[in-house]
């Protein structure tokens, strides 16, 4: 089977395309119908950390993992109302390669483009909703992530080589027809402290329990906290953005959605291609957790 | 294809009353005078055709504001003239102390109860109320407590009941909360999108008077392709994930530490109702407050303030 097969697997997990009104609810209690299924799954931790990997990523020894999503960035000031700023669509596009047992090498970026709260327009000024004032906007290309290594230990990020894993969160958990990771990500030891990143990605249980898929179809939803951007131009202001966004996995840049894929062949080629000359950098100091 | 999903989507004013709940279902294809799915296969126009290459990715315009709403309320409630909606979810809290990484602090699986009639037009009265019980972070397991890594304080974490939502008039006009001391409806953002053959709902909702400063709540709601455009369904079986900041609650002993609190959920439509809860937590419900399983619709039966009856009125 094709991986790009796969996508509408996507929609079986829905699981209740034809239920409707009571009518339905009424047919479906007069079946017998059993209550929502929602339990953790009980893995050990190398089991879990592949599993999780194969949702969020494949089982490939090499592998390109594309991410596709829109979000919307909401400005948090310190004991006001959290305000919205900007939507956003946009790709983080990674890779991986095998370095050992159960370890793997990842490097990838992010490419994203502003749009209008409203009408979805793609924008390059927007007004920030706390100084009152009207901002530039530029596309954010963000291809400064060090990369990291990730084991069923934890997660070494390649700022910081020489330090001990540090734990990764993955609790992998099935609600009704799909199979969920939660995750926090574990950021570079020299990001900034304000950071966080937390999101979930569900497949359908029928793909999950099928082994033999490396690579599997995902809906993935999350949400970040970071510092003011510096297009915000809050000059020290107490406070910081937060993120929700919305998306899925893809199989390759011929499934982005033409309109995005062609602004970003136009400015930004490069982001588009896949680059593995970073796997030929060594690591000095590697920790060997 | 913007007229062709002006056609499809174009819901009547006047939907059955809830004496005719069983016979909406029954009713031939077309008899609401509406595209449908099936319609569609029968040669219809598409309104929402696949994309020439890629994944399709657009935003759904809508003719009128009243028609936006209802593609809303049809997604998060239902459009009946008096209804349930029951939503089950797990998520987790997060804190965010300025100067500090966030953290997690603990995992909540939950229910969010709301009922609703329409007492005017488009406008309908919705009560709610939520509960939820903390767990283990990894482990999933109920708990009662949790250690603050901020403090190192082992905390006394009890379940989350909400039972005082003021009620809220939901309208093309938008939100009003129902202990509002002005006429001022609020906007909220919100957005409908296509992403391949899913319908997704972007919504950003406004923080009422009386809330805490640092309140906001954002969801996206996920319905397939078919079920949106089959307008036999009144109330769209969805998936949802979303996220709110709030401000410390008193059990976090957090101080005068600036900073907020962060929960991120995910969950879906119990569309069968209660017997669609995960069996542990409905158990769990049945055991400690059974009445909060059922519609609280005395909560309806309120008389409205005069404010309120004046914004219904303009």
């Amino acid at each position: 089977m094709k991986r790009r097969d796969l996508f509408p697997g996507v929609l079986a997990g829905m699981g209740l395309g034809n239920l409707r009104t009571d009518t339905a609810n009424a047919a479906a209690a007069a079946s017998g119908a059993g209550p929502g299924v929602s339990t953790f799954l009980q893995l050990d931790p190398i089991e879990n950390f592949r599993q999780a990997m194969r949702l969020q990523r494949s089982l490939e020894d090499a592998d390109d993992i594309l991410h596709w999503y829109h979000f919307t960035m909401v400005a948090v000031p310190l004991n006001a109302t959290p305000k919205a700023v900007v939507r956003w669509e946009g790709i983080e596009f990674s890779r991986h390669q095998k370095i050992g047992e159960h370890r793997y090498r990842m490097h990838g970026h992010n490419l994203s483009f502003p749009r209008d709260l409203k009408t979805g327009e793609f924008v390059d000024r927007v007004v920030n909703p706390v100084s009152g004032k009207v901002v530039p906007v530029p596309p954010m290309a963000l291809t400064q992530d060090p990369g990291l290594i990730r084991s069923p230990a934890g997660v070494i990020t390649l700022d910081k080589p020489a330090l001990a894993p540090r734990p990764d969160y993955k609790v992998l958990r099935r609600e009704n027809g799909f199979v969920k990771v939660d995750g926090i990500r574990v950021p570079p030891d020299s990001w900034p402290v304000t950071f966080l990143e937390m999101g979930t990605e569900a497949t359908p249980v029928e793909l999950f329990n099928d082994s033999a898929l490396k690579w599997l179809p995902t809906q993935v939803s999350g949400a970040y906290v970071f510092p003011w951007p510096a297009w915000m131009q809050m000059n020290g202001a107490p406070g910081h953005m937060f993120a929700a966004w919305s998306g899925c996995k893809l199989r390759s840049i011929d499934e982005l959605p033409e309109q995005f894929r062609r602004r970003a062949e136009r400015e930004y080629p490069e982001l588009l291609t896949v680059d593995r000359r970073a796997f030929d950098r060594p690591i000095p100091d590697l920790h060997p957790g | 294809m913007l007229e062709a999903l002006r056609k499809a989507l174009s819901l009547p004013d006047t939907i059955p009353d809830a004496s005719r709940r069983l016979t909406i279902a029954a009713l031939p294809l077309g008899a609401l005078g509406i595209a449908s799915t099936e319609a569609l296969s029968r040669g219809a126009a598409d309104p929402l055709p696949a994309a020439a290459t890629g994944l399709a990715d657009d935003f759904i315009e809508f003719p009128d504001r009243r028609e936006k709403f209802k593609a809303l309320f049809r997604l998060e409630r239902d459009l009946r003239d008096e209804g349930t909606t029951l939503t089950t979810y797990q998520f987790m809290t997060y804190a965010v102390v300025y100067g500090s990484r966030p953290q997690p602090i603990v995992r909540w699986q939950g229910m969010e109860f709301s009922y609703f009639r329409r007492i005017r037009d488009l406008t309908w009265r919705i009560h709610a109320h939520n509960l939820s019980y903390p767990m283990h972070l990894t482990t999933g397991e109920f708990v009662s407590y949790a250690v603050n890594p901020f403090t190192g304080a082992t905390l006394d974490i009890r379940p989350m009941k909400l039972l005082d939502d003021p009620g809220v008039l939901h309208g093309r006009q938008c939100y009003l909360p129902l202990d509002s001391k002005t006429t001022d409806w609020l906007d909220t953002f919100h957005v409908i999108r296509r992403e391949g053959d899913l319908i997704k709902s972007e919504h950003i909702r406004p923080t009422p008077d009386g809330w805490p400063a640092m309140f906001i709540e954002s969801s996206c709601s996920t319905v397939t392709r078919r079920d949106f455009l089959d307008t036999t369904i009144t109330a769209l079986p969805f998936q949802s994930a979303g996220f709110y900041v709030f401000p410390f609650p008193s059990w976090m002993q957090m101080g005068e530490r600036p900073g907020h609190m962060i929960g991120s959920w995910s969950g879906r439509r119990a569309v069968n109702g209660v017997s669609d809860l995960p069996l542990r937590f409905r158990e769990r419900v049945q055991r400690e407050n059974p009445e909060l399983l059922s519609p609280r619709w005395g909560e309806l039966e309120r008389s409205l303030s005069p404010v309120i009856a004046e914004a219904l009125e303009s």
